[in-house]
């Protein structure tokens, strides 16, 4: 209960109590919605990066979660306790093989390893990988202790539930039947049984996902090699620690010391292990810490014992025997400690402390503040929150249930979201900037502001190279209630999805007013966001500043017309994950523009 | 004289009581779906529109937007040549051309037939690239609406095969997921309680 306490503790002060805003999350919410609201459950699951389809068994489990009322912060909620309860069962099984001290360094390691490389900080169906991974540990070193044809069954059947949380789950089918392979009488009969077992309910829990997936593999090669991002295996953490769990486990064998529960331990690693590292070296696969959450518990159990063994022999030099068993006693509280002291968490730390990533907790209270106090309905929030990252604005109006349907709508008003640490919020904050929450440092800020665009209408333009022949199309940004239309579509006239290269230009009528004297443009610098300028104010350049980041414009005398700014898609200051909608900018009047501007400096500064 | 007037007030009669010239029947307003422009562009990396236009003429921009559509070159002289591609008959004027969907008229540098016939051939070309689905009846809106925004019925990029779609009830999912739950709570009881089971097993 200590270590269950300490290791809950530690998650929730290093990674909140909220999940971050991912894009992966709100297309699982889409196959919630369409399951609980239209009774459309997924048979077959999301597609993989590498081009099977999985999952399924995963969201079906989400979808009894937010049935029960467990939504957003409930779910996530939910993910910790049992990644939590994953390093207990880990820590257990490493003290049932090695000892107390074995079971503190063997939590001491899990609670490193679970956080944000298994992708703890948001909800997807990586997280729950460790913990069943975790189940199938205990299991199966359980099944070897303690033999039954019941025990290898169930192992069995918990391989087809893990298989359908994450694909990587069914290679614990290989464990399965080499664990029964490993009983002292029947093995033959324990290791059919673990294979019918496996594929029984691997198949039975999503049947159409595995007839899909055959379908897949036997027509077409699979792979994730041209994923967006390719890590060398030796230069993962996890890795890298899983390797060393590996080598210790082969020590261990020559030495003889704990031989068949490491074999156990094993057979769980390295049916992933191999070919991961395997795949890697030729090239077919991307290394991703995330393949190895399932394997986690195993390789901290084959890290702890042979540690665990040497410190007592260590110990066993020293004179006063006595003291190894105090030592040995006090073990787990010590491990217990110093996963509440978060000791541990500098080892995982949370992604990017200067541009502190958004969570459910932060969008939900711009709604609120939104919604409550400035009279905001769901349409205007479709149109006219705005955040660095656009799928910020998603989760805004997607996630967050409350917003009013009714109301007045009107365009001509701003509300952008940014989050920034606390010491770097210049005080005091203007009145149109109101901090709507602060957490773990954090500041989560909501600037409103009066704006001369609507972006109802607006001209978009693209060509592929500055010589080449643009195509424009009136454009504007929809309010569509069905979430689906933010994925695999773009606004009218913007590039398509998979552009590699394309000059946007987006030209925007103004309607400037005497309630709105002035408006201003800034075309921030910050990571994740495409860099753009402003090109032309009535088809000049005379009001642009500092090359085209700044356009500060008046409505007295002859106010303007019309704005233009352009972005170079996929050009090499614009190396971000372009999703079809408008890249950020800043606009409103002097004073919010202002400061949200010297926020965003500050950050870009800080890098 | 009585004969004129009753005449004249027939003629009153019949003008008063004519049934006026029928109107036309009230048009839907048809917007053209933005993703037109993708037409337009696969048209032109294939070089389709160099096989109908002069030599030296170079395309330059292409508009689409309420119910018309813009298609614009430039000649050597960087004179432009502008046709318009319309949903339905123009208001005033008439039509320069028609094709099958879209309605054609001239708007800059259709001087002199070589220019005019290009022009035409060219807005032809858009004109047969365009499914019929690209354009859509609304009724008349009160208000501006936005452009309209593909919806996709999947979730993810590309298309899915009807079994790659398939789905199954709330009910089903809820009990798989109940299943689920109650395998690993049973694996974990299993599992934890595994020796205490095996020394009672002893004891007795």
């Amino acid at each position: 209960m200590l270590l269950f306490a300490a290791v809950l503790w530690n998650l929730t002060r290093t990674l909140g109590t909220s999940p971050g805003i991912w894009v992966d999350t709100l297309i699982e919410n889409l196959f919630v919605e369409d399951c609980l609201l239209h009774s459309k459950c997924t048979a077959v699951g999301a597609g993989a990066t590498i081009g099977i389809f999985h999952s399924a068994g995963y969201f079906h489990w989400r979808s009894l979660l937010e049935w029960v009322g467990w939504r957003a912060d409930g779910t996530y909620h939910v993910l910790l306790v049992i990644n939590a309860l994953g390093v207990v069962l880990v820590a257990l099984t490493a003290r049932r093989i090695g000892g107390r001290t074995a079971g503190a360094i063997a939590a001491v390691l899990m609670s490193v390893c679970v956080g944000v490389p298994t992708q703890l900080d948001v909800i997807s169906d990586v997280v729950p990988m460790p913990f069943l991974g975790a189940v199938f540990t205990l299991l199966a070193l359980s099944s070897i202790t303690h033999p039954s044809l019941a025990m290898t069954a169930t192992l069995g059947l918990v391989c087809g539930v893990t298989a359908n949380c994450y694909a990587t789950g069914l290679l614990l089918g290989v464990s399965t039947v080499v664990v029964g392979l490993m009983q002292p009488r029947g093995r033959w009969r324990h290791a059919l049984v673990g294979a019918i077992a496996s594929a029984a309910s691997s198949f039975a829990i999503s049947p159409f996902t595995w007839i899909v997936d055959a379908r897949i593999v036997l027509t077409r090669t699979v792979s994730n090699a041209n994923a967006m991002s390719f890590n060398p295996a030796y230069r993962i953490p996890l890795v890298v620690m899983t390797g060393v769990a590996i080598a210790l486990w082969i020590a261990a064998s020559f030495l003889g010391a704990h031989r068949r529960p490491l074999n156990v331990m094993a057979a769980i690693v390295l049916p992933m292990f191999l070919p991961l590292i395997l795949g890697s070296a030729v090239g077919r696969l991307d290394p991703q810490p995330k393949y190895l959450a399932h394997v986690l518990g195993a390789a901290c159990v084959c890290l702890a014992v042979p540690s665990a063994d040497a410190l007592r022999w260590l110990w066993q030099r020293i004179p006063a025997q006595a003291a190894w068993r105090m030592f040995d006693a006090s073990a787990p509280y010590a491990g217990a400690l110093i996963i509440a002291a978060q000791l541990t968490s500098t080892f995982n730390p949370v992604r990017d402390t200067d541009m502190p990533p958004l969570q459910y907790a932060d969008v939900a209270a711009a709604e609120r503040y939104l919604a409550n106090e400035r009279g905001w309905n769901w349409t205007r929030a479709a149109r006219n929150l705005r955040a660095p990252d656009e799928v910020v604005r998603r989760a805004a109006i997607r996630w967050v249930p409350d917003w009013p349907t009714t109301g007045e709508d009107d365009n001509a008003e701003r509300a952008t979201l940014l989050k920034i640490s606390s010491l770097r919020v210049p005080r005091p904050l203007p009145p149109s900037v109101k901090e709507v929450l602060t957490t773990n440092g954090n500041s989560t800020l909501v600037g409103t502001s009066c704006s001369w665009l609507d972006w109802r209408h607006f001209r978009a333009c693209t060509k592929d190279s500055e010589a080449g022949p643009e195509t424009c199309v009136d454009s504007g940004l929809p309010a569509d209630r069905d979430g689906h239309s933010d994925y695999a579509a773009v606004l009218a006239g913007l590039p398509g999805l998979n552009v590699r290269h394309s000059i946007l230009t987006l030209h925007f009528p103004l309607q400037p007013k005497a309630s709105c004297p002035e408006s201003w443009f800034h075309m921030p610098r910050l990571p994740g966001v495409c860099e753009g300028r402003i090109v032309s104010v009535d088809g000049q350049d005379a009001t642009i500043e500092a090359e085209g980041r700044w356009a500060r414009l008046k409505s007295e005398g002859t106010p303007p017309h019309e704005i233009s700014m352009q972005w170079e898609i996929g050009g090499p200051k614009c190396q971000v994950e372009y999703r079809g909608f408008p890249p950020f900018f800043v606009e409103g009047d002097a004073t919010t523009a202002a400061f949200l501007a010297t926020i965003i400096e500050r950050q870009s500064d800080a890098r | 004289m009585m004969r004129r007037t009753a005449l004249l007030l027939l003629l009153c009669l019949a003008a008063c009581h004519a049934k006026p010239p029928p109107q036309p029947a009230p048009r839907h307003l048809r917007r053209i779906n933005g993703q037109i422009g993708g037409t337009f562009k696969q048209l032109s990396d294939a070089g389709r529109f160099a096989t109908v236009v002069p030599g030296d003429w170079t395309t330059d921009h292409f508009s689409a937007g309420g119910e018309r559509l813009e298609l614009g070159f430039k000649d050597s002289n960087h004179q432009d040549h502008i046709i318009e591609l319309l949903i339905d008959e123009p208001r005033t004027g008439q039509a320069d051309g028609r094709g099958r969907i879209f309605f054609y008229r001239f708007v800059r540098g259709s001087e002199g037939e070589p220019n005019a016939k290009a022009l035409l051939a060219a807005a032809g070309l858009i004109d047969q690239a365009t499914p019929p689905e690209a354009l859509f009846s609304v009724e008349v809106e009160a208000e501006p609406s936005t452009p309209i925004v593909v919806a996709p019925p999947i979730v993810e990029v590309g298309d899915r095969s009807p079994m790659e779609a398939k789905t199954i009830s709330k009910t089903t999912a809820l009990a798989i997921a109940v299943g689920e739950s109650l395998i690993v709570l049973l694996a974990i009881l299993l599992g934890v309680l595994a020796p205490l089971r095996q020394r009672r097993g002893e004891s007795q």
